[in-house]
């Protein structure tokens, strides 16, 4: 049984840092506190290394491997129709969409946050307060979905999602 | 490897435990509200002892919470018990 390189291990790190961090912030760590800041600040920067890996990076990290455009998305519903999702895929179109959506509410988290925290204007504004804390719910959201996702497309398309992003490799069982 | 899957074990039991857990939000007091400070009087007298505030906050875990500057102009956030006006927790930046 051959394995297939899907994930290189700076993805994998990125994400497993990422997991990390949105649990540390979203359900441990008191928002405004100093370990919530340094973990969201941290949380920002692996993003910004992610875009930079995702310009650079090998095929698979690559944005544009991603991008949701019109011809990938028909061809993903068509593989999904047939059950049967390419063994050496990377992200699929769907999953595309959000991760970008996942990059901007990060990215919004740390701004907002940067925001109420460093600068006079908004230090402790309840307004910036409300919109921090209902990214954080739109992240959850999106999190919710991936997890469902991952299950669910993972099962119906008979490919392996968990274990690529563990180990690096997908088993080809064909 | 073996390293990163247990970290992704790791994360993935702290995820759903934490699904669970209450986030661990600082308590100031269990007394019932009639028994707390007046809000504006409370706000008052900090003003009085030199405080800017910039945010009142009444937090989830039954605190006044303040945004602004301590008498020696540090920027601060101080979570007050509302009872007796004592502080319970302290940020300064």
């Amino acid at each position: 049984m051959a394995a297939i390189k899907i994930w290189d291990s700076f993805i994998r790190s990125y994400h497993w840092l990422i997991v990390a961090a949105f649990v540390l912030n979203y359900f441990l760590l008191e928002p405004g506190e100093q370990a919530h800041q340094i973990v969201g600040y941290t949380a920002v920067t692996l993003v910004l290394l992610r875009i930079m890996w995702g310009l650079c990076g090998p095929a698979n990290a690559r944005i544009t491997s991603f991008l949701p455009t019109k011809s990938r998305l028909k061809k993903h519903i068509e593989q999904l129709r047939k059950r049967q999702i390419p063994v050496n895929e990377g992200h699929n179109p769907i999953g595309g969409m959000l991760i970008l959506v996942f990059w901007l509410l990060l990215l919004s988290q740390g701004i907002t946050g940067y925001l109420l925290e460093e600068t006079d204007r908004f230090f402790g504004s309840l307004l910036l307060e409300d919109i921090h804390e209902w990214t954080a719910h739109l992240l959850y959201i999106g999190v919710i979905i991936h997890i469902v996702a991952v299950i669910v497309v993972g099962w119906w398309g008979k490919v392996q999602l968990l274990k690529p992003m563990i180990t690096g490799k997908r088993d080809d069982s064909q | 490897m073996r390293l990163v899957a247990v970290f992704a074990a790791v994360t993935t039991v702290a995820f759903m435990s934490g699904c669970s857990v209450e986030e661990s939000i600082t308590q100031c007091t269990v007394a019932p509200q009639s028994e707390w400070q007046n809000q504006d009087q409370f706000q008052a007298a900090l003003l009085s002892q030199g405080f800017e505030i910039s945010e009142f906050k009444v937090t989830e875990g039954n605190c006044y919470e303040i945004y602004g500057k301590n008498p020696s102009g540090e920027k601060v956030e101080i979570y007050f018990n509302p009872v007796d006006a004592s502080i319970v927790k302290e940020e300064k930046e």
